[in-house]
């Protein structure tokens, strides 16, 4: 056991280096020790203390937690919530901008996306729409002083506070995604916006419908998107080089949480939501193993709708628009009875 | 520092015990030791090697690297997929159903229970239904081999499994819970038995038609047990002695994990679906005051549907009638075509 935590450690350190030798010299920097005492501590004949333990794994940063529990039932989570929770809106986006620049530095990367609600990338292609689910967030999950109070209105997050959203979108365009989306994914939001009316929660009872429209072109453009088969911004040309691979799926069978593996070069990384829209990260390789396995499970029970798949894709997209017109109907309803 | 991140390894430890001579025994029993030996780590005389840091960090669930980062962010989760594997569906039932005892014999035992589709505990009541969902779950997520090339009948699940599937239902009626859900609740099982009509899954295709009225004698259950705020078995008459209280919530607005929350007098247990039927579990007290935290903050943005709001009740029961009438209709026609 001593062997093996301190074996797999060094095992992914000497992986850090080309050459054997560069790795020795930068542990015996490190340590303040000669080569003869680094190799010993490699052979596992002189245990680490836990200082050097410590060092190493700061300096090399390594998660000492993957190592130990590998081979165990237990499975360690970050969930960041509880030493940064979020205070303001730019808390949150930023923490998004953080990871999916992560995966998008590293060339080569890609992600899978499993989802019963629009991923919230797609949200940031309008101001209204991202700015009125961070207002729903604050008021409910992350309780925001004087949210409660306050009414929606379409300047209630400033530009300044947006300012993250371009670059957090250019890069999700980048980087290319498998998704899988269930055909609920619009409900959630809908329910957000009559909710919000029927309580009187909207400065001006319009901005509901204008939410709806906003909704309606995101439909279409997620449309456009899944039959070119890569991700680009409304507006813009699909062929662009730089946007990213996107294959969709219509998940119809299979209920799940909101979860997302990126797979990078160096590691892999499961986000799954904890309530929406925070969420758990883990890197456990066992976890990210069944994880991944379990995609490909889910892919092949689910209907492609991308680049070919015309039919079902009209089908599907259909379906979101009809759902997004109805309630704007029952909307327009309740605003003439206001 | 190496005095520090032992000592500060240990003092968690030790945190987890009411007496330190406690702690020493346990301590002692687990690295093979003496008690003066662990005497020695305790105060720093003796370093602990990483073998040893390894097994305790395992034992006690404690993150080094919580202390290496100074991130207090870690929980840990048990997943059910990697403490028990199950081959098929007797094995799942079993540890299902011993977690399910466990938890039933702690005192003061309650649970909310979150949740986007049809809740679990509710889909025993009819056995074609369960039967219905383990199939599902054999074919998908718990992979089965046996059950890859098989059709769905409703005698593919033996007795002896139903009884089983009783036995959990037995229990869930006699546990208290606050449950949320939301109006989809319903929509995925829809969903799986159209899927399954489609793709040709059924043995005979007018069993998911019978499936369909399985739902709506559910339904109604479903409404009794909200209307009386009581749980009871299927067909029973609703009485002061029926099973346990039963706090129903309508939660439209925010979306959800299916998650539960146990609380008991000697602490609380969290359970939250990944792969469903699949689960993570956590009794770290953190995450668990935190979800209860957030079951308060989400109670109060939701609808009480149980007791008294008839009309709220009606509303919300009506809808998940009309969605499994539409579903037939649908199903009518494509087994007519």
């Amino acid at each position: 056991m001593s062997e093996t935590l301190q074996s797999n450690l060094f095992e992914v350190i000497l992986r850090q280096f080309d050459r054997r030798s560069q790795a020795v010299e930068k542990i015996m920097e490190l340590l303040g020790v000669g080569k003869d005492a680094v190799y010993r501590r490699f052979r596992g004949e002189t245990p680490l203390a836990p200082e050097e333990l410590a060092l190493l794994s700061r300096t090399f940063n390594i998660s000492l937690d993957e190592l130990i529990f590998d081979k165990a039932d237990v499975v360690p989570f970050v969930y960041k919530s509880f030493s940064e929770p979020i205070k303001q809106f730019q808390d949150f986006l930023q923490e998004v901008f953080r990871y999916i620049q992560e995966i998008h530095v590293l060339p080569g990367s890609q992600f899978y996306y499993t989802t019963a609600e629009i991923p919230v990338f797609h949200y940031l292609h309008f101001p209204g729409l991202i700015s009125f689910k961070l207002y729903v967030w604050a008021r409910t999950i992350w309780n925001f002083g004087g949210m409660n109070e306050r009414k929606f209105d379409f300047g209630i997050v400033s530009e300044k506070d947006l300012g993250l959203t371009n670059d957090i979108l250019r890069m999700y365009n980048n980087v290319p995604s498998t998704e899988l989306w269930h055909l609920n994914i619009v409900d959630n939001t809908l329910n957000q916006i009559e909710y919000h009316l029927k309580i009187g929660g909207f400065r001006k009872s319009e901005d509901a419908l204008s939410l709806c429209d906003n909704l309606l072109e995101l439909v279409d453009h997620m449309r456009l998107m899944a039959q070119h088969g890569c991700k680009f911004r409304i507006g813009e040309k699909p062929e662009t080089q730089s946007n990213g691979r996107f294959d969709l799926y219509h998940n119809e069978m299979v209920s799940t949480n909101n979860t997302f593996l990126a797979i990078t070069p160096i590691r892999r990384v499961i986000y799954t939501t904890y309530n929406t829209p925070d969420f758990l990260r883990c890197s456990d390789p066992k976890m990210c193993d069944y994880t991944e396995s379990w995609f490909r499970k889910i892919i092949g029970k689910s209907v492609s709708i991308s680049s070919h798949a015309e039919k079902s894709r009209s089908w599907y997209f259909n379906n979101l628009r009809r759902k997004v017109e109805h309630a704007r109907q029952r909307m327009e309803i309740a605003i003439d009875d206001i | 520092m190496q005095a520090r991140l032992q000592q500060q390894f240990l003092e968690v430890i030790l945190g987890k015990f009411a007496k330190k001579s406690t702690a020493v025994e346990e301590l002692s029993q687990i690295l093979a030791i003496g008690k003066d030996a662990v005497y020695r780590r305790l105060r720093g005389d003796t370093l602990l090697t990483p073998d040893e840091m390894g097994l305790l960090s395992k034992q006690f669930k404690v993150s080094l690297d919580a202390l290496i980062f100074e991130n207090t962010d870690t929980v840990f989760f048990t997943f059910n997929r990697f403490s028990k594997t199950s081959k098929n569906f007797e094995e799942f039932l079993w540890n299902f159903l011993e977690e399910m005892e466990r938890a039933s014999n702690l005192p003061n035992y309650r649970f909310y229970y979150a949740s986007a589709e049809l809740p679990l505990f509710q889909s025993l009541f009819l056995p074609e239904l369960i039967g219905f969902k383990m199939y599902i779950w054999g074919r998908t997520v718990l992979d089965f081999e046996y059950m890859q090339n098989v059709k769905f009948s409703f005698d593919l699940v033996p007795v002896p499994l139903i009884q089983l599937t009783e036995k959990m239902l037995d229990i869930y009626i006699r546990l208290p819970s606050i449950e949320l859900w939301s109006q989809n609740i319903i929509d995925n099982t829809l969903n799986q038995i159209e899927y399954h009509l489609s793709s040709g899954s059924f043995q005979n295709s007018q069993d998911a038609l019978l499936l369909c009225d399985k739902l709506m004698e559910l339904v109604k259950h479903m409404q009794i047990m909200a209307r009386h705020g009581r749980k009871m078995a299927l067909g029973a008459t609703p009485t002061e002695f029926s099973g346990a209280s039963f706090d129903l919530y309508h939660n439209e607005m925010v979306h959800t994990n299916n998650t539960i929350l146990a609380t008991t007098t000697q602490g609380k247990v969290l359970y939250t679906t990944m792969s469903n039927p699949n689960f993570l579990k956590s009794t770290d007290p953190p995450i668990c005051d935190f979800m209860e935290e957030w079951f308060q903050k989400v109670i109060v943005k939701s609808n009480s549907i149980s007791l008294q709001s008839e009309r709220s009740r009606e509303w919300f029961f009506n809808r998940l009638r009309k969605k499994v009438e539409r579903s037939k209709y649908r199903m009518e026609l494509e087994i007519g075509g």
